[in-house]
């Protein structure tokens, strides 16, 4: 199970510092909202798009995120075209795509780690709420390491149910499994506390 | 919070995550299988209580947003956030919490049809509202054309609404010590 969107690659746009990327998004996402210019909005696209081709990502990786995004947009713009004016509509898919496009970007081009990084650094601050950034941290690495194994644990628990003829029933599915997670929770608070983690 | 009480939330951040890679319901009559991350959020809220089920909702949308495959379809990152139906994701965390705090008020005279009441407040009324402003508010579409836009998709999640609420009573009895009283 590949559990991250990241298309590895040595453009400038990969290289760039997670930082500045999550600040490109928010600038983006601030520039797009002070302009009502189709023009100026399509060139802001342009750019993007232009920034796409500078990563060199793979097409099948960027179609694959991108296409069902733009399919909400296009029945959006279809509603627009109907209910509203084009031009309104026109105005707010390309605000829209030129926002989901760098999100996309800055998605495809930086690691899962190097956002958490970020992440970690912002929620420093959060220490002088007398909320431990640590504890946070844990949660997030707990999370990305259980997924794989609620994976498993709903696979396994899904054949029995198969082998029992309970296959189409949701209850006899998650009832289970979410036993075993509850059950699970006691053994790794245990484990953890057991190893002297201070949180 | 507890070593025990971090666990949970990532627990069931996870269990949120894990019903976005499976389909797990069919829906009857036109056999169209729907990816129930939605249950998810009934169920945090109506197993971990206001706070726990809320926060786990919260590092499951920050796990998609830093750019975790996550949500159904294995869709996730920034761009998701920035989408016409983006604030159905918002309101995920502002659901579980609401399903939590309405189970703890009711927690002595909890039963299926609490649960149910509890779960179409929470995970129908409240999702929806947050979408439908969303798109009201940033994508400018009339009030009336999100509305409608928006009914398809409602037996799909009264469907979700009876599972999970079936789910946590049958939990609830099994679980009733170990777990205790929510939040």
């Amino acid at each position: 199970m590949n559990l991250s969107l990241y298309q590895p690659g040595t453009s400038p746009v990969h290289r760039l510092h997670a930082v500045w990327k999550l600040a490109g998004l928010f600038a983006a996402g601030i520039a797009v909202l002070l302009t009502e210019s189709p023009l100026l909005l399509a060139i802001g696209l342009a750019s993007v798009l232009a920034c796409f081709m500078l990563a060199r990502l793979p097409l099948g990786a960027v179609l694959r995120q991108a296409l069902p995004l733009f399919a909400v947009l296009a029945v959006f713009f279809a509603a627009h075209a109907i209910f509203t004016s084009p031009e309104l509509g026109t105005i707010l898919v390309l605000r829209f795509a030129t926002i989901i496009g760098c999100g996309l970007l800055l998605t495809l081009t930086t690691k899962v780690s190097d956002m958490m990084a970020v992440l970690e650094r912002a929620l420093r601050p959060l220490a002088l709420f007398g909320i431990n950034p640590a504890k946070i941290s844990l949660v997030f690495a707990l999370t990305i390491r259980f997924i794989p194994v609620l994976a498993d644990t709903w696979m396994s628990v899904r054949a029995a149910q198969q082998a029992r003829g309970l296959g189409g029933n949701p209850l006899a599915l998650l009832v289970p499994v979410t036993i075993q997670t509850l059950r699970r929770a006691d053994q790794i608070a245990e484990a953890i506390e057991a190893r002297g983690v201070e949180l | 919070m507890t070593t025990r009480d971090l666990v949970l939330i990532a627990l069931f951040a996870a269990i949120t995550a894990v019903l976005g890679l499976f389909p797990a319901l069919t829906l009857p009559l036109t056999g169209v299988p729907v990816t129930a991350q939605t249950l998810g959020v009934m169920l945090a809220g109506s197993l971990l209580g206001a706070r726990r089920g809320g926060l786990a909702l919260l590092v499951f949308l920050v796990l998609v947003a830093v750019g975790l495959p996550l949500l159904a379809g294995g869709r996730g990152g920034a761009a998701v956030f920035a989408g016409v139906t983006a604030g159905f994701l918002f309101s995920w965390p502002i659901a579980a919490w609401l399903i939590g705090w309405l189970t703890e008020k009711t927690w002595e005279r909890y039963n299926l049809w609490r649960a149910v009441a509890i779960n179409i407040v929470g995970g129908i009324v409240l999702v929806y509202a947050g979408g439908i402003a969303w798109m009201v508010a940033v994508a400018g579409i009339p009030l009336d054309k999100a509305l409608y836009g928006s009914l398809p998709f409602i037996p799909g999640d009264a469907l979700k609404v009876a599972v999970a609420a079936a789910a946590a009573i049958a939990l609830r009895r099994y679980q009733q010590h170990p777990l205790g009283h929510p939040a």
